[in-house]
């Protein structure tokens, strides 16, 4: 089967800056999947690539047989890092606007969702907190029955119960034969999830594999690993 | 996709540039129900003048101010979702770049040609307040000059009336995206870069203009054919600009 992700040495170069050096990966269908590193590592490059929202200096990225382009938009579903979604729309206009532009959104789970939050559908964006705003990003995009989900650092700057939530929605709502590739450097709150792990360090592969793998073959955690690999 | 696209950029921008229009059209009224005509005063120091005076500079500082306001609405539509945080969510859409930038060309050309018509129209209300003999003549002239202008002149100077709110926020978008060039300081290097350019433009138009003079007829002829070329020449570059830097050279901060 084709892989969801595959990237053939895939490099960035900003000036004198190397982001991404090289990479030669392949995602599976159907893991769950973590990017980890600490920042500046080539996490957030390798996503924006995948993304669309930057181009390569070298190299190819290919999501589900396509290269980097309208095709794959309609087949990832990205949250970034901070709000996205334009704050001066109320939640009933985002979902409609979700709807409009994506054919795989699923506005009556995303409803569901924002009803179990008690989020009012018309309350505006601009109104809420940052982390029901995370919270709403979060319900839109696994609102989607995409064949990739990529998560920028969707724990980071919440609270725990926030935390547990996010988690929680992930894994109950991706279908699955669908990838949920997870940037972030909060490994302890995530890793029972994961079932595969990519590190990156200084824009290069250090470390990649089954998850279960590598705790048996290190003798540790992958958090316990990560602060070996990635010690000051 | 381009008309969804359209769709939300009018909704993103209609509400204070409509409230914009209803100040400009409600100061022309009381200015007309004030029933002041324009005129010279029978004495200068009459409270009458004075009033007059201030209600017409009123007028203009409203009307700049609009206009300057549709401009800014319109720059900040396109940076803030284009390149701001909003960009993360415009640029992941599963729409082609050159879709992206039409709506947003279009959402432009449309505010900018709205914002001169309301003026005009606001202007043609004042215009009423001129005395008769003023407005003949001015109604005069304009007729007169409809007859004998060329048919050729007149659908240049229509086509040129088009092509003027295009060629405008092309040349701001593709300033802005010439911006996102460098790596710091983006929004001052777009200011830098449209200020540029418009020294730029004025030299060689004058330059242009000074030679052209010696070759044109009674009615500028020449001169509108290359103002014709100039304004496609402008759409088209800055139509390439926008499109490299989206397509190309993309690079959220």
């Amino acid at each position: 089967m084709i892989p969801i992700l595959e990237c053939r040495n895939l490099t960035k170069r900003y000036e004198q800056k190397v982001a991404l050096g090289g990479i030669n990966l392949q995602i599976p269908r159907g893991r769950i999947v973590g990017l980890l590193g600490p920042n500046g590592s080539g996490k957030t490059t390798l996503i924006k690539i995948a993304t669309g929202l930057l181009t390569p200096t070298e190299g190819e990225l290919w999501i589900g047989g396509y290269p980097v382009g309208v095709e794959t938009k309609k087949m990832v579903s990205y949250l970034p890092e901070h709000t996205y979604i334009p704050l001066h729309m109320r939640v009933e206009e985002i979902l409609s606007y979700f709807e409009d532009f994506y054919e795989d959104f699923d506005r009556e789970r995303a409803s569901v969702m924002l009803e179990h939050l008690n989020i009012d559908p018309a309350q505006s964006l601009k109104t809420m907190s940052k982390g029901t705003k995370e919270k709403v990003q979060l319900i839109l995009v696994m609102s989607r029955r995409a064949s990739l989900y990529i998560l920028d650092e969707p724990i980071g700057g919440v609270d725990p119960a926030a935390r547990d939530y996010i988690l929680r929605t992930i894994i109950t709502n991706f279908d699955s034969d669908a990838t949920v590739l997870i940037s972030t450097h909060l490994i302890a709150d995530i890793e029972q999830v994961l079932d595969d792990v990519i590190f990156l360090k200084y824009g290069r592969i250090v470390e990649a594999g089954d998850a279960e793998s590598i705790r048996s073959r290190a003798g540790k955690s992958i958090d316990a690993l990560f602060r070996e690999v990635f010690r000051c | 996709m381009l008309g969804k696209l359209w769709k939300y950029d009018f909704k993103a921008t209609w509400l204070y540039l409509i409230l914009s229009y209803v100040i400009l059209v409600g100061y022309t009224i009381v200015v007309k129900l004030t029933g002041i005509e324009i005129g010279m005063p029978k004495t200068v120091e009459s409270f009458t003048w004075l009033m007059r005076l201030l209600l017409y500079v009123g007028f203009i500082i409203v009307a700049i101010g609009v206009q300057l306001f549709t401009y800014v609405q319109i720059i900040r539509r396109f940076y803030k979702n284009m390149f701001s945080d909003e960009g993360y969510l415009t640029n992941t859409l599963p729409v082609k770049p050159w879709e992206l930038l039409v709506s947003k060309v279009l959402i432009g050309a449309f505010w900018i040609a709205l914002t001169s018509l309301v003026m005009a129209l606001c202007l043609t209300v004042l215009g009423t307040a001129l005395p008769q003999e003023l407005r003949r003549l001015v109604s005069g002239l304009f007729w007169d000059v409809m007859r004998k202008v060329p048919l050729s002149t007149f659908i240049f100077t229509v086509i040129l009336l088009i092509l003027s709110p295009f060629q405008s926020v092309l040349t701001l978008y593709a300033c802005i995206c010439a911006g996102q060039l460098f790596s710091k300081m983006r929004i001052l290097a777009a200011v830098l870069i449209y200020l540029g350019y418009k020294v730029v433009e004025s030299v060689i138009g004058s330059l242009f203009s000074a030679i052209l003079m010696r070759f044109t007829d009674e009615y500028g002829t020449i001169q509108l054919i290359y103002g014709l070329i100039l304004s496609l020449a402008i759409i088209a570059g800055g139509y390439f600009v926008c499109h490299l830097v989206l397509n190309k050279h993309l690079n959220l901060e």
